[in-house]
């Protein structure tokens, strides 16, 4: 509508409608112009809205930028952290180089330990092959000994009874005495071979371990006694159950020793008694034989385990002062202590442990 | 066949005197042949009389055997004994004075019938030789010949 307003033509009734026209239409415009500034206010507040929100945005984005700025300041002083660690790393493995040295030294050190112990070692092994060898060598010098030296004593003993049966009328009685004396030494030195040959078997054989019935092997040693001499009126009081650990051959020579002991000391009395049995001593036990017989004076006890020591005369008794010796090597092979007390005629008590 | 005889295997002169002397004790009466080493004992079992014609002697109703020996070991004598079937049933008594474990176990795992040992006092031995005598010569009945 560009048309310039011109005073309006015609009379006052058609200038009224045409001023109504116009009025009309300026009102028209007037609403389209409210509209518009409707619009324009809807528009202002859409922007005012969108300004708002550019601002919320805004102020969140200085929000993720101060956590940004705050998380590159952590990530400094992580990397500060990061860098201290690394210092620390290379110091320790600065010491891990320098251990590393030392520790290379220590080897090469057990190294030449190792090695001489190697040296030694073989040395010992060496020693011991001798030693094996001199034992072989014993042992079959003894097993010689033993069979060589028992024939020659057979010959004496046997011809000089011959002479005696024989020959014995034409000898007075100093003849037939000076005969029975080279009898009773051919027994004698008989004896001491066994004995003897006993004694240096105890130390080179090996020892076993087992469980060995004291009590039962009592019974059996006191019954041969019993039938080797069953005129011998002998109490023997056992106690039962009695159990050692210990080499079962080797212990059986002890209690032989001290039960043999035992019967021959009792032998000049008309009623003995002998006993086995067992004490606790310190949680220990503590095995002992005594016997009631001739005892022995203690003020000689420390003769009493020598070899080839005695405490009494052959006269009295009978023996080659083996026994004990063999029994003492015996116990001290099993670990353990052997000691008597006694007094002259009222008997002997024996004690001995075993270790544990 | 009612000759028992005795085969004494035994290098030591004394003991071979003493054995005989405990045998004639005992009023055994037996013939006792003696072999003074090994070699001797196995021409006694094995080899002929030696009288011509190849004729092999009797065997003995016992050996009485010691083990140590020249020339041949006692216990090697055993073994052959036993080896051949002639006297693989021959009782043998080993006679000795050894008391080594070992030879008792070798001498019974290689068959002897008996160990004894010869003890020094020689009373002991002569009442040993009674009772061997006693046995092996009387009560034992002796194994069927093969001859």
């Amino acid at each position: 509508m560009a048309t310039p307003i011109e005073p309006p033509a015609g009379s006052l009734e058609e200038k009224l409608a045409t001023l109504d026209n116009v009025q009309r239409a300026t009102l028209n415009i007037l609403e389209d112009f409210d509209s518009e500034k409707q619009r324009l206010e809807e528009v202002q507040r859409a922007s005012l809205n969108i300004l708002e929100d550019f601002d919320a945005e805004k102020t969140r984005l200085e929000g993720v930028q101060r956590a940004a700025i705050n998380i590159l300041e952590d990530f400094d002083e992580e990397k500060k952290m990061l860098q201290g660690v690394q210092r620390a790393t290379l110091n320790i493995l600065e010491d891990f180089n320098a251990e590393k040295t030392l520790l290379e030294d220590s080897q090469r050190a057990l190294l030449n330990i190792l090695e001489d112990i190697d040296v030694e070692k073989a040395k010992v092994g060496t020693v011991n092959q001798q030693l094996e060898v001199a034992n072989k060598e014993l042992e079959a010098f003894s097993y010689s000994v033993s069979h060589d030296l028992r024939a020659p004593l057979r010959s004496i003993d046997g011809f000089s009874l011959a002479l005696l049966e024989d020959y014995g009328n034409k000898l007075d009685k100093e003849g037939r005495d000076y005969l029975e004396r080279v009898r009773g030494a051919t027994q004698h030195m008989a004896q001491l071979i066994d004995d003897m040959l006993n004694l240096s078997r105890v130390t080179r054989s090996e020892m076993r371990h087992e469980t060995v019935d004291l009590s039962a092997m009592v019974r059996e040693i006191a019954e041969g006694l019993r039938k080797t001499q069953p005129e011998q009126q002998v109490e023997f009081i056992t106690a039962e159950n009695v159990t050692a650990t210990g080499d079962e051959r080797l212990l059986r020579v002890v209690m032989q020793n001290l039960l043999g002991n035992a019967w021959k000391y009792t032998g000049k009395h008309a009623q003995a008694r002998i006993e086995f049995g067992v004490k606790d001593e310190g949680g220990k036990p503590v095995f002992y034989i005594r016997d009631d017989g001739a005892g022995f004076n203690i003020a000689y006890a420390d003769k009493l385990f020598g070899v080839f020591q005695r405490l009494h005369r052959r006269g009295e008794f009978p023996g080659t002062g083996v026994g004990l010796a063999t029994v003492q090597r015996i116990i001290h092979r099993h670990g353990g202590r052997v000691w008597a007390e006694a007094e002259v005629e009222k008997g002997a008590t024996f004690y001995f442990t075993l270790s544990s | 066949m009612d000759t028992k005889i005795i085969l004494l295997v035994e290098d030591n002169p004394d003991d071979e005197k003493l054995t005989l002397r405990a045998l004639k004790k005992n009023n055994i009466q037996n013939e006792v042949a003696v072999a003074r080493d090994g070699e001797e004992a196995l021409d006694y079992l094995f080899g002929d009389t030696g009288a011509g014609g190849g004729k092999k002697r009797p065997l003995p109703v016992v050996v009485l055997l010691d083990i140590k020996l020249p020339k041949v070991d006692g216990l090697e004598i055993l073994r052959r004994i036993r080896a051949d079937s002639r006297t693989r049933l021959l009782p043998v008594v080993i006679l000795t004075s050894s008391k080594e474990e070992q030879d008792l176990s070798k001498g019974y795992s290689l068959g002897a019938n008996s160990y004894v040992r010869k003890p020094v006092d020689f009373t002991q031995f002569v009442e040993a030789v009674r009772q061997l005598g006693l046995y092996w010569l009387i009560l034992n009945e002796p194994p069927p010949r093969s001859d």
